[in-house]
């Protein structure tokens, strides 16, 4: 059986910057390494260097979306020159509360950005992939974007109510009425078709 | 509260010469801004003071007007502290913008002025139980540049030494109502001892070092400041750490020091000042405001 | 005439007797003679204090605090949400920490205060601003930007030492959220009672802090020894008699903190265990 795992609370020490690197759920002051969580200790030694000291919960962490992260949201409202959505994951972990996010026109897509039109890419209810670009200011709440092949709209219904198929970077078609529509379309890796 | 946005070497810059004890505006770390000092400048109130330091500009009245006591303190008057933060001095508090503020400034002089010794408040009651006289001491906020409250804290006591309450007597008929009678004689009327009055001093950390009466430029640099309450004697009466960074417990002692220090000779400077003005009496030239 | 059920037929302001009878010369001299019994005590002397984390099922970090002598304070937080506005008042790239403090009704000793009554709202805005200036050293909002943490606390029972109890637990259901910090807040109060030769004392109980000169409320990050809440006044005396003070409070936290983090070790082993046994539950 393996030995009983430490546990410690925010600030505790656990060990000099010198013997380990800080992971997660610590922070280093005064050439120390300290917890910031109240969790299991965690050592892992990687092959090379120093081991890494991390603290972890059992309970997912909270995550925000940071820019750089892949999000999947959802859409709520359109207009000519943004959709509005709800982000619901961050990677592949949930959010406990969902965080208003804004794709802009210019950010839909990479290429022929001033001929984009929201409608064309999304309608509310679709599930999108997107990029965080900026935890936004004042103002407005986090910009994201579409532009890139793997992102975009990933599920979405026709009217009829079935599930459209993509058969396009731009369109998906509704396997039983056979109508087509518009729609910014992401190319999914492979990776995550995993259900 | 009002506030600027400094650069990071801007900031670099204020705390290197804070460091060196030489700020910006040329003052050591215990060194105030010159401060202006004019008591009696409202007339429609009973004690009044305008207190400008450096860009910081109170204008304080006193209204004593007549109440019934506290239940708890049958014996005593109370005083009432209520901070207006208007819009002229930034338009964040436009609206309810200095609400908060004001209430938060407000809460400090009630605590300040907690201590039963700062004021004799037994000689506010008029009869025990029915009637005392009940200070409304009313603090504008004309200008923010820093160090609000310390500037307040001076004007209110400024205020409160200029505070003159009509003496009234308490005349019984024979069957046991009483009657309140108002002196004929208005120079007839009783002063306050503000002696004992706290002054706050507020000790902003910035760097390893720690200044008094900060700017609002240096306050920007600073993320804890220890807000301490000295009497003339060097007696801190209440203390309270503001901002959101933490202290560690020897430059809170070393601060501490500091203040009641500087406390005193802040002190002795305005107890100068109102005796000077006292003297002079009506033939004072009055500056009046943006003079 | 007509009844009106909606006024109530009465004095809008009622007194307590005891204020009148205290006047009419009668010597009330039983509350006085009980507290003279147990005024000696050791002012280093620390009430015994339970602390357990993790209790509601709702809230996502949750402490309970009670000092013995009857302060009993509930503690909730919340984890990073969306801001409700924006960037509001905060500085781009760090949270927001929502602190709120209610004390209950019954929670004083004498008359019940009424709720929502200006005098308590303002009493209780200013606890919270206390208890947001004592937490807000100790957690790392910069690590949350954009996002705003909300703790709220509830004042059970005030048999002295409230905020102190108040900042303690706050700080515990805050790590027990799994909010990222860089240390625990322990709050600790004093205060002196009348008298000259009068000393500091630990955490006074209820009718130890009504008759104090002077009240003293301090929060210490004991790992980093850095001092997050300073709230205090009364009496004048001179700043060494203030930093002994200080000193004996910040001792006192000390001595708080290994309560406080062993029901912290043990909420954390309790999650850990309840979540191994759901595990292995849908295995099975």
């Amino acid at each position: 059986m393996a030995p009983p795992a430490r546990y410690c609370v925010p600030g505790e020490r656990l060990c000099s910057a010198e013997e380990a690197t800080a992971g997660s759920g610590t922070y280093t002051r005064h050439g120390f390494i300290f917890s910031s969580l109240a969790g299991c200790l965690e050592k892992r030694s990687e092959d090379s260097g120093l081991p890494v000291v991390s603290v972890v919960r059992d309970a997912e962490s909270q995550l925000l979306p940071d820019v750089g992260a892949v999000v999947t949201c959802k859409v709520c409202s359109i207009n000519s020159r943004f959709a509005k959505v709800h982000i619901l994951y961050v990677g592949s972990t949930p959010l406990k509360s969902t965080f208003r996010g804004t794709i802009r026109r210019e950010d839909i897509r990479a290429t022929e950005k001033d001929k984009v039109e929201v409608y064309k890419s999304f309608r509310p209810g679709d599930i999108v992939l997107a990029k965080v670009i900026s935890l936004g200011d004042a103002q407005s709440n986090y910009l994201l974007s579409t532009a890139e092949n793997e992102l975009g709209v990933v599920v979405a219904r026709s009217e009829a109510g079935v599930q459209m198929v993509p058969i396009s970077w731009c369109e998906m078609q509704c396997p039983r009425t056979h109508t087509k529509d518009f729609r910014k379309v992401a190319r999914v890796q492979p990776q995550f078709l995993q259900t | 509260m009002a506030s600027v946005v400094l650069s990071e070497p801007e900031k670099l810059y204020i705390v290197h010469g804070v460091q060196e004890d030489l700020r910006v505006d040329g003052r050591g770390c215990e060194d105030y801004r010159c401060a202006e000092v004019e008591t009696d400048v409202v007339s429609n109130t009973s004690g009044s003071a305008r207190v400008k330091l450096g860009h910081t500009d109170i204008l304080v009245g006193v209204k004593a007007e007549m109440g019934t006591p506290k239940l708890e303190k049958p014996d005593e008057g109370y005083l009432e502290f209520f901070v207006d933060c208007s819009a002229n001095a930034t338009p964040e508090f436009e609206g309810r913008g200095g609400e908060e503020l004001g209430t938060e400034i407000a809460n400090t002089l009630y605590r300040v002025f907690s201590s039963e010794s700062s004021v004799d408040l037994k000689s506010l009651c008029i009869n025990p139980r029915e009637h005392c006289w009940v200070l409304y001491v009313d603090v504008l906020l004309l200008e923010c540049g820093g160090n609000l409250f310390d500037a307040i804290s001076i004007a209110v006591k400024a205020a409160l030494f200029n505070t003159r309450i009509p003496k009234v007597r308490v005349l019984e008929d024979e069957e046991g109502s009483k009657e309140i009678e108002l002196s004929d004689d208005p120079y007839d009327c009783i002063r306050l001892n503000v002696d004992d009055v706290p002054c706050i001093v507020t000790l902003s950390k910035i760097g390893y070092r720690h200044v008094v009466d900060a700017t609002l430029q240096e306050e920007a640099c600073s993320l804890a400041s220890l807000l301490i309450s000295v009497t003339s004697k060097g007696a801190l009466t209440s203390m309270k750490k503001v901002g959101k960074g933490s202290l560690d417990p020897e430059s809170i002692f070393e601060m501490m020091e500091t203040g009641k220090r500087v406390g005193k000779s802040l002190h002795i400077a305005l107890q100068k000042i109102l005796d000077e003005e006292e003297s002079l009496g009506t033939s004072r030239q009055k500056v009046g405001f943006l003079g | 005439m007509p009844l009106d059920h909606r006024r109530v037929r009465g004095p809008e302001e009622s007194q307590p007797p005891e204020l009148w009878a205290a006047a009419g010369e009668v010597p009330v001299e039983g509350e006085e003679g009980e507290d003279k019994d147990a005024a000696p005590r050791d002012p280093c002397d620390l009430r015994p204090l339970f602390a357990r984390a993790g209790l509601l099922s709702q809230a996502e970090g949750s402490a309970y605090v009670e000092l013995g002598g009857g302060t009993k304070v509930l503690c909730a937080a919340w984890g990073p949400r969306e801001a409700a506005e924006p960037g509001a008042a905060a500085p781009a790239g760090t949270g927001r920490l929502l602190c709120e403090f209610r004390r209950a009704p019954f929670a004083g000793r004498g008359a019940r205060w009424r709720p929502g009554s200006a005098s308590e709202r303002e009493a209780e805005r200013e606890a919270a601003a206390a208890l947001q200036e004592a937490l807000e050293p100790a957690v790392r909002l910069a690590r949350y930007p954009r996002a705003r943490l909300a703790v709220s606390a509830l004042l059970l029972q005030d048999g002295g030492s409230a905020l102190a109890a108040a900042i303690s637990a706050a700080s515990l259901a805050l790590a027990d959220a799994g909010v990222e910090m860089y240390d625990l807040a322990v709050g600790c109060a004093l205060c002196r009672s009348p008298g000259p030769a009068a000393a500091w004392m630990l955490q006074p109980g209820e009718p130890e802090e009504r008759r104090a000169v002077a009240r003293l409320t301090v929060a210490l990050l004991p790992a980093l020894n850095q001092v997050s809440a300073v709230l205090g006044g009364g009496q004048g005396s001179s700043p060494d008699a203030w930093v002994q003070a200080l000193r004996l409070g910040l001792d006192g936290c000390h001595r708080l903190y290994p309560v406080l983090r062993q029901s912290l070790l043990r909420a954390a082993r309790r999650r850990d265990a309840t979540a191994a046994a759901a595990a292995t539950a849908a295995t099975a």
